[in-house]
């Protein structure tokens, strides 16, 4: 689904990509791990060209992102996207926000869309907020709601980066089960996330990044019990404090 | 478009006093600006109510009316009353009245955005009321205030070409008389104009170099 | 004369006055409107170099100068350029064009307000830039300048009075006649004339400060 060669990127002199090279099967659920600055949200956004590489190819089922002829437009709305801060769109009800990316990017009639985004979001559990605005809801709520607006896109491939790192702790459950079910269902799923519960349940393969490198990969519960490189030791016995 | 430079070096010397004149109305009305809008943005947080309601009354008839009026009124309307001033004394008084409604709402705000806990801090240290405004706001309301306060100056320079109605020699009076006496009214006007862009210039510049300043200061 | 009768005598012409006031202001808001839209979304800090070069041109050549130089230039050097305009159009175009720029640039801080993250999450669901701009970005813009776009429009309409000075019978210059032809009293003339600008004006300025408290109410950029 998902083929990354030889990316590299500079933000100036900085190298914060060097030479990644990854491939995710479809409905394949990854999770990428590493320390903060190691480059995990740049290869996320790299994916969808919201951040342009310096050198290599990214390829989006049959899109080459990478190519600069390519209808980007199109191809992004096929990549959903759930970003820590929820992004929602404040000035829109939540009904609207699940809906804006249909009828305006997919052309969808309204009605159309409204019908997939009431159920959607009666799925992630906000029945009954939709004519609500995202000032009026809980943190928990707006990422819930952001789900359902990359969902409503019916997109390849879901991103999320870490999702619920800004989040009170009472509301990181309802955002990781909503998260969870959706990994059961074999779509193609890449998280960036701290949450190590998570990923050694719903992960069919972890990536540990360092310092812009593809440093470890392999299945979850072997990385966590028994990680083979250095760097990988150090950074679980941080996180597992 | 012709633009004789002929033209405007025979006129040069009505420019240059054109020009000086035109910043020494300015600066003269924004020293009276200063001193009005102060006291009108203190009057405005006072907590009497008869003090703050004139203030206000000042403040809003000032930036709801256009400057050409209040200067007809002051023009035409004090001599009705008897009291007659140079033409220089009253374009100073029209501008620093309509300037001083402007610098109030500037310190006012400044004043404001300083928070609270501040005060609160200050008062629990034992300060009074003046201790408290001349060491602790003062100094952050002047860092606050200045940049704004210096485009007000550049307001007032280019407010000043109304003055050339009533027949102060400033750049744009100094403009009409070289349209009107050589017919040449490119020469005259866009020259003015070169000469407003270029003390804005300085203005703006002086500006940038004051925040410069005083952002390290912090 | 006394107070009530000048005030009866003039106040039907400076209502007329008023009305042309209006007209002019109407139509210079509208399009001024207009140049602030396009001129703030092609703004001077975009990445194409003929858009930003003439932009920053646009504005700096705007806001160093007087309007009235400005109402000059159109009205008498414009011709030695082939373009002669009555008062009327040159008012109203001055009026337009400088108040323009200043919508450019409230317009513009506006956009350059709304963080980075609206645009991530609009980009990231196909949005062209077209439709980022219209959909996400100047709705929310829009309701952040809302305080310093109403300044403008006071302005604006305040800059009308300056439009007396090529001739067009507005209100300042039915007041200006009335004073000067009919040897009114001036006191009381300007003072009308300036209560109808206040009766314009300061309705405007309270409704921006409700028109915002109440927007605010409903933002907030996360």
């Amino acid at each position: 689904m998902i083929e990354i060669k030889k990316l590299n990127k500079w933000f100036g002199k900085n190298h914060v990509l060097k030479n990644i090279n990854l491939k995710i099967k479809q409905g394949e659920v990854v999770v990428i791990l590493g320390p903060s600055g190691s480059g995990k949200s740049t290869l996320l956004r790299c994916i969808n060209r919201l951040e342009t590489v310096s050198s290599g190819e990214v390829k989006v089922g049959e899109e080459i992102i990478t190519n600069p002829k390519i209808n980007i437009y199109e191809a992004r709305s096929k990549i959903g996207v759930v970003f820590q801060h929820f992004n929602l769109f404040p000035h829109l009800s939540v009904m609207r926000n699940v809906t804006i990316g249909c009828t305006e990017v997919l052309k969808m009639p309204v009605v159309e869309a409204e019908k997939i985004a009431k159920k959607l979001l009666e799925r992630v559990g906000i029945g009954e907020k939709i004519s609500a605005y995202p000032s009026e809801i809980s943190g928990g709520q707006k990422q819930r709601v952001a789900i359902a607006r990359a969902l409503a896109m019916q997109p390849q491939v879901m991103m999320f980066d870490e999702p619920t790192s800004a989040l009170d702790p009472e509301m990181i459950e309802e955002v990781l089960s909503v998260i969870e079910d959706l990994a059961k269902e074999n779509r193609t799923m890449i998280l960036v996330t701290h949450e190590i519960g998570f990923a050694k349940k719903a992960a069919d393969r972890t990536i540990f990044i360092d310092n812009g490198e593809i440093i470890e990969e392999g299945n979850p519960k072997e990385f966590f019990s028994n990680p083979k490189t250095d760097r990988a030791k150090y950074f679980i016995s941080k996180v597992l404090y | 478009m012709t633009y004789n430079l002929l033209i405007v070096k025979q006129y040069l010397p009505i420019f240059k006093e054109a020009f000086f004149n035109t910043l020494q109305i300015s600066v003269v009305s924004l020293v009276f600006a200063l001193i009005i809008g102060v006291m009108v943005a203190l009057c405005r947080i006072s907590k009497n109510k008869f003090i703050h309601g004139i203030a206000s009354i000042y403040v809003n008839a000032i930036r709801s009316t256009p400057l050409l009026a209040q200067l007809y009124i002051v023009y035409f309307g004090l001599p009705y009353l008897g009291i007659r001033f140079s033409t220089f004394s009253t374009g100073v008084i029209a501008l620093s009245l309509n300037g001083g409604a402007y610098v109030a709402e500037i310190v006012r705000a400044g004043i404001q955005a300083i928070p609270k806990e501040q005060t609160e801090a200050a008062l629990s240290l034992g300060m009074n009321y003046y201790t408290l405004m001349r060491k602790i706001i003062f100094p952050q309301v002047l860092v606050i205030v200045i940049p704004p306060l210096v485009g007000q100056l550049a307001d007032l320079v280019k407010a000043t070409c109304l003055l050339s109605i009533i027949a102060y020699t400033e750049l744009t009076r100094a403009a009409e008389l070289v349209a009107a006496t050589s017919f040449a009214p490119n020469e005259g006007y866009i020259t003015s104009a070169i000469l407003y862009l270029f003390l804005c210039y300085i203005i703006m510049g002086f500006s940038n170099y004051l925040e410069k300043k005083l952002s390290r200061e912090k | 004369m006394n107070f009530i009768e000048v005030s009866k005598n003039s106040i039907p012409f400076l209502i007329k006055g008023l009305r042309l006031t209006a007209y002019i202001g109407s139509i210079s808001l509208l399009l001024a409107l207009l140049i602030g839209l396009i001129g703030g979304i092609f703004n001077k800090n975009s990445k194409v170099f003929i858009i930003r070069t003439i932009s920053k041109i646009y504005v700096t050549v705007v806001r160093g100068t007087p309007f009235l130089i400005q109402l000059y230039i159109v009205f008498f050097v414009l011709p030695s350029f082939g373009i002669t305009l009555n008062p009327l159009q040159a008012g109203i175009l001055t009026l337009a064009f400088h108040n323009g720029a200043y919508i450019a640039e409230i317009i513009r801080s506006g956009i350059e307000a709304i963080p980075k993250e609206q645009s991530d999450a609009a980009i990231s669901l196909g949005m062209t830039p077209f439709l980022k701009m219209k959909l996400i970005i100047l709705p929310q813009a829009l309701r952040v300048v809302i305080p310093p776009l109403a300044g403008q429009i006071m302005i604006l309409i305040k800059d009308t009075s300056i439009t007396s000075l090529i001739g067009i019978f507005e209100l300042t210059k039915v007041g200006r006649e009335l004073t000067v032809a009919s040897r009114f009293n001036p006191i009381v003339v300007y003072t009308w004339v300036s209560f109808f600008y206040f009766v314009i004006c300061y309705p405007l300025y309270v409704l921006s400060v409700k028109l915002e408290k109440k927007l605010r109410l409903h933002f907030s950029s996360l």
